[in-house]
Formats: C-alpha cells, structure tokens, sequence
C-alpha cells in the first residue's frame, strides 16, 4: 500500500488531502511544518510527499533542499502546492527538482491525478474514486 | 504606460474580487456576487477576519471579514464536513485562514507576472467584534464587498503610499 506524507501547516488543507486519498489504497502521514516533515519522512519513507511551500518553522523549499542532501530520502518524488503561482514561482519550484507542482485553489481530483502519475492507486473496494 | 498608485490599488481590488471568484468557484462550489460597498463591521456581530500581507515591490495588507456564520458555512463546505461537526472555533479559522491565502495568492501571482514582485506572508486569523485594522506606515485603503449564501463579505486593501506606479493595465492588454 502506498504511503503519502502531507506537510502544510494548515490543517485544513492536510484534511482536504485526507478526503481527496480517501477512496483509495494509501496510508497519509502528516507534519505541520519542514522540520516535522524531515522527521517524518525519516522514519516512515514514503513514496510521495505532498509538500506546501509557505510554513512557519522551516518553509517547504528549505525542507525539499534537505531532503535531496539526504542519500536516504533525496529519491522520494516530491509534489509543491503553492499558493503563489506567478510564472517566475513556478519556475523557482520547478528547479528544485519536485516530480510537480499544483496550485492552489485545486480540486481534490486534481491532487490525486498528480499523485497518481507518481506512485500506483488503486481505488478501495468499498469507496468511489473522486471524479 | 506608467499608472498612478491610486490606480494600482483599483487594479489590486479588482485581482483580489477575481481571486475570491475562482477560489470559491473551485473550492466550495459557490458563486459570488459583486455587490455595493458597506461596512458591515459595526452591527456588534461576530467576525472571523483574516489578513495576509504581501512583502515586495509592493506592500499591503488584505483583510477579510466573514460574519461568524458564513464562516462556518464556507469551512464547512471546504472541509466535507457538517456544520455540527464543526466543534472546533480553530478549525473555522484555519479554514477561512487557508481560503484568504488563496484568495491573495491568486492577486499576488498576477502582480508578479505583471513586473512587481512580492510574496506573502502566513495568513492570521482573529474572532471577535468590532475588529479595526491600523498599520504603521502612510497608507490608501479600499474598502469592497462580495455577496455569498446571502451573506455579505468584506474585503479591505492597505497598500503603502507612494509605491512603484503599476504596469499591470498594460500587461492584461499584451496578454489579451
């Protein structure tokens, strides 16, 4: 089964994640910020992170930048949400060496479209797939 | 074409009008409505306001004021969730708190690709009643509302005076 990290600092939009994933076969893990993200990614290695840029503590750039130092976890295919899409930001994060970025506002089929050009998922057998 | 700083902030309030549409086109499923300025924050009600700043070429403040039961309407609908299980006042506000970002993310990106970087600062979020903002620097204030469920909700822009006029007109029209 497949194991998301979501890192944001807004609760909401880590709840939104968790509904947008709920159909289908994947654990989500969360951190509220790119100190707790590394952490988290550290211990559970997941094979997506959903990662926010703008956080308090430590912001998702700084965070992405850690991770590609780290030989453990510098492989795990990352996805940005922005809130700041201007063509100059978008660039920036596309350089980093993220899979794809998303901005927001998104719907939940949006996110899970991106993920699902990253890792398999496979709709529960209980539940229907958001459209 | 150079424009007045009277005229970026008109320019500004109409990026954030157009951000609160699609936003809540995208997220909530719901239409807004232009509708005449009033300042709805005198009625003794309680509010949820939120402000982002942005930081850059241009400096501002945007406040927004949700009366508390729109507020809850629109976390509501974000989140999936019942008003009932809305138990929490805190999940209200980093509801309204990740709806504002958006919103001026949607304003600040369009003023990046017209020329004038910025970026923002993390959303705050206050309940209360009879909220008034004051900032410490000379500033031009616009007051704008948007109708929604029936409910009013109210935009305030603060941009510091005297800032870098504005080439955003003239980008829209090389870009149309």
């Amino acid at each position: 089964m497949s194991k998301i990290l979501s890192v944001d600092d807004s609760k909401t939009v880590r709840m939104i994640i968790q509904r947008a994933f709920r159909p289908y076969e994947c654990t989500i893990k969360e951190a509220g910020n790119g100190e707790e993200g590394l952490a988290v990614a550290a211990i559970e290695k997941p094979d997506l992170i959903i990662l926010d840029i703008t956080m308090p503590v430590m912001d998702g750039v700084t965070m992405l930048t850690n991770l590609k130092k780290n030989p453990e976890l510098k492989d795990i295919p990352v996805i940005m949400l922005t809130a700041e899409h201007g063509q100059e930001n978008v660039a920036n994060i596309v350089s980093l060496g993220v899979r794809d970025y998303l901005v927001k506002p998104f719907k939940d089929a949006q996110i899970v479209e991106k993920a699902m050009a990253v890792i398999p998922l496979q709709a529960r057998a209980e539940a229907v797939p958001v459209g | 074409m150079y424009i007045s700083s009277s005229k970026l902030i008109d320019e500004v309030g109409e990026l954030l009008k157009g951000g609160v549409a699609d936003v809540f086109s995208t997220m909530l499923g719901l239409q807004v409505q232009n509708i005449a300025t009033e300042d709805i924050r005198d009625n003794g009600e309680i509010f949820v306001a939120a402000s982002v700043a942005f930081v850059g070429d241009v400096h501002g403040i945007v406040y927004l004021y949700f009366k508390s039961s729109i507020a809850r309407t629109l976390a509501g609908r974000l989140l999936g969730l019942s008003e009932e299980d809305l138990t929490d006042d805190s999940i209200v506000g980093d509801a309204i708190g990740e709806l504002s970002n958006m919103i001026v993310g949607a304003a600040q990106s369009r003023l990046c690709d017209s020329g004038i970087p910025c970026t923002l600062t993390v959303p705050i979020v206050t309940h209360g009643q009879d909220i008034k903002e004051e900032v410490s620097f000379p500033a031009d204030n616009l007051l704008m509302c948007v109708a929604c469920c029936d409910e009013v909700i109210q935009l305030e822009l603060i941009m510091k005076s005297s800032q870098k006029p504005s080439v955003i007109s003239e980008t829209y029209e090389q870009n149309s």
